[in-house]
């Protein structure tokens, strides 16, 4: 029972499940609900490890390669990055916001064809895995940046909320919690360019063309570029980088999700 | 030039190098790209007006959105970025010297703490902040001044990455402007001059490996590159993802496809004899005859849906070709491998199919300057982020130490 699509299954209900007690928790004000999302995410994460971990023996090679691979690592690495910050900052709100994302990458995941396809020469190279992973932990960075900025202006609109009060950590906290994630996965997205740059290079002899993907890995760097320097140098916290990190998070589904449905290129099969 | 003149040059100047000019570019760049990735790039007039309305393909067409990273407000764009990016880090290099070299003054720092001088050994007070070494200075008035400086390197971190920036920038832009690029395509045995270079490949031979499931696990050429003089310069297997490198030129495996020799006689004359590459016409010049190789099956079934190929090994090898006769297509068929196909006097044969190497060569220069660039963005960035300038001051007031630092965030409390 534990091979990869019914550990991935599974998976599926434990994230949703958890959605729904973290909203039950927030809706409801039922402070409980909030320790059995946690324990859900926790399980959820454990069957994900699994699936992943059966793919990568029966392919012999990282789930890194087709857009179901990529999805469903990608959501593991939202999960695990959760689990990490909630470990870290112990807050509980933090689920009902994060979990809605996690579901969306998750449900995209379990869209796609998950047939194991050997990989084309042009795939076959370590500049890829460096790339792909750094885009799982950058994409990762910018969901919990987003998650937690979310938060930022929800519990500035329910200022007088006690139990927003009580479950939310203050604002500096959020704020600062949103500029750390977005400064670690600013950093690991220049790597994913780089190392992108440097396998097309080797692969096509062109490093840099401004296929759709290209374009829109630079058009979210840019972005949170210019969020870097309007935050670093003229002061501009709280609400509008709370903004900010919202719209950077679009660009970097749509860099994901959409260039592959949308728009055509290259990186068709990643 | 008058005073007015000056002053309004210095204007212009300090407004390019700002950041307000830098970001209001950078977000164009990034409007723009966005306009590039919605549009496809880089194809025939024909193709926006059969796609796009007639208004749409004329405008697209008039402002250049089909080729949009080539168009001239894009070049130029980048190029007040890059000016501007000049300007702000020359004018700011000798600034961050200073701050990084400056002793700190207590009077720009924030207090943390004081504490009796008694309690406190200077040295720990520096250690409990992570400070191992620290200064002494006896300052005008007499006081005694201590202080220590950390992570001075985290100064330069946002003039790396707009020099990295930069750099990146302009190294790409001068290889689009200096790019070379060329192909060659033969099978083993066959050595070919690579046009507009001093270069030959000899083709020693060419493989495909395919896994158990019939998909293509690698495709591998190995070949020696030779010289204008007839040296050998270099012998080397080329694959997908590990080109061939040599002299700033770079020979990727691109594609394959079959070839065969071939042979055409009139009546009994040979009259030409040549490798025939799948999808290319062979024409002899002074016969109306023309041949094409339009298709080659390694494994040929004829189906009822058509005729195909049931896999990529040669076990069944055929050819279909098509014959032109003064330039009208006369005649199609199917060609067993060596068998001889007759067309009124004309006999030809296809023969010893095998498949062919196609390689694409390159040269763009500044790479090495772009991946330097690459490389101070990401060193730039780390200092910026985790490798903040951490200062710290402690004075004798009276009896007692006051310590100062540079940014409350940074230090444990105290005392
Ligand atoms: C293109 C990518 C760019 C990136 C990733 C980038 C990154 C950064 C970062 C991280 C900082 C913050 C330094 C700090 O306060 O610790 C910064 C500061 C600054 N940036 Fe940029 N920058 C870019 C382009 C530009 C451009 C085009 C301009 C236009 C002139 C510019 C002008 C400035 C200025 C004036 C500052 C503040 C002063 C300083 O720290 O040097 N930047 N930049």
């Amino acid at each position: 029972m534990f091979d990869e699509r019914h550990a991935f299954a599974i998976t599926l209900i434990l994230y949703s499940l958890s959605m729904v007690t973290y909203f039950i928790f927030f809706m409801l004000r039922r402070e409980n609900y909030a320790s059995y999302g946690s324990l859900l995410v926790k399980l959820g994460l454990i069957f994900h490890t699994v699936s992943l971990a059966s793919r990568t023996v029966a392919a012999s090679r990282l789930p890194l390669a087709s857009q179901y691979e990529f999805a469903t690592t990608f959501a593991w690495g939202i999960a695990l990055s959760f689990v990490g910050f909630e470990w870290k900052y112990k807050f509980k709100a933090m689920g009902t916001f994060v979990t809605p994302l996690l579901l969306v990458v998750a449900f995209y995941a379990a869209m796609q064809n998950r047939d194991i396809r050997p990989l084309m020469p042009a795939l076959q190279s370590n500049w890829i895995v460096l790339h792909v992973s750094t885009a799982v932990f950058s994409y990762g960075a910018f969901a919990i940046a987003c998650g937690v900025s979310i938060m930022y202006l929800v519990r500035d609109k329910f200022k007088a909320d006690a139990f927003i009060n009580k479950y939310m950590p203050n604002f500096e906290m959020l704020d600062i919690i949103s500029y750390r994630a977005i400064a670690l996965g600013f950093i690991m997205l220049t790597v994913v360019i780089i190392s992108g740059a440097i396998w097309a290079e080797q692969a096509w002899g062109r490093y840099w063309q401004w296929d759709p993907k290209e374009t829109w890995s630079f058009i979210t760097w840019i972005i949170y570029s210019i969020y870097l320097h309007v935050r670093l140098n003229k002061g501009w916290k709280n609400k509008k980088a709370a903004w900010f990190a919202v719209l950077g998070f679009m660009a970097v589904l749509f860099t994901y999700i959409g260039v592959n449905t949308i728009l055509v290129g290259y990186h068709s099969y990643a | 030039m008058n005073k007015e003149n000056t002053n309004t040059i210095n204007k212009s100047i300090n407004f390019l190098k700002s950041m307000k000019f830098g970001l209001i570019f950078l977000g164009l760049s990034g409007a723009i790209s966005v306009i590039g990735s919605l549009i496809p790039q880089g194809n025939e007039a024909t193709f926006y007006e059969n796609n796009y309305s007639s208004f749409w393909s004329s405008m697209i067409l008039a402002l250049k959105f089909d080729d949009i990273y080539h168009a001239w407000y894009f070049v130029i764009l980048f190029g007040a970025l890059c000016l501007s990016l000049l300007l702000c880090s020359v004018t700011k290099i000798s600034g961050i010297m200073k701050r990084m070299t400056r002793i700190p003054d207590n009077k720009t720092m924030v207090k943390l703490s004081k504490v009796d001088q008694e309690a406190a050994d200077v040295k720990e007070i520096f250690k409990a902040q992570g400070f191992n070494k620290f200064k002494m200075l006896q300052k005008d008035n007499n006081k005694i001044m201590y202080y220590s400086k950390k992570h001075r390197l985290g100064y330069l971190g946002s003039w790396f990455i707009h020099v990295g920036v930069l750099l990146t920038i302009v190294f790409y832009g001068y290889g689009q402007i200096a790019f070379f690029s060329t192909n060659i395509y033969g099978v083993p045995g066959e050595i070919k001059a690579v046009q507009g270079t001093d270069y030959q490949v000899d083709i020693q031979d060419f493989y495909v490996d395919y896994r158990e499931d019939g998909s293509v696990e690698q495709y591998t050429s190995n070949v020696e590159l030779i010289n204008n003089d007839g040296k050998l310069v270099k012998s080397t297997n080329v694959y997908v993802n590990k080109p061939m490198r040599h002299d700033g030129y770079a020979f990727y495996q691109t594609a394959t496809g079959w070839a065969t020799d071939f042979k055409i006689y009139r009546g009994d004359e040979l009259i030409k004899e040549d490798i025939f590459y799948e999808s290319t016409g062979i024409i002899e010049e002074r016969e109306e005859i023309a041949i094409q190789f339009t298709r080659f099956f390694p494994d040929f079934r004829a189906t009822e849906g058509g005729i195909v190929s049931v896999s990529s090994q040669p076990n069944n090898p055929k050819v279909l070709y098509t014959i032109f006769f003064r330039g009208h297509r006369v005649a199609m068929g199917v060609a067993e491998i060596g068998e001889t196909i007759n067309w009124y006097h004309y006999n030809f044969v296809f023969d010893n199919p095998r498949m062919y190497t196609y390689l694409h060569i390159n040269k763009m220069p500044g790479k090495i300057g772009a991946m330097v660039g690459s490389l101070l963005i990401m060193v730039g960035l780390f200092l910026c982020f985790y490798m903040k300038p951490k200062e710290m001051v402690v004075m004798m007031e009276g009896n007692r130490l006051v310590i100062f630092g540079n940014d409350k965030n940074r230090f444990q409390s105290i005392g």
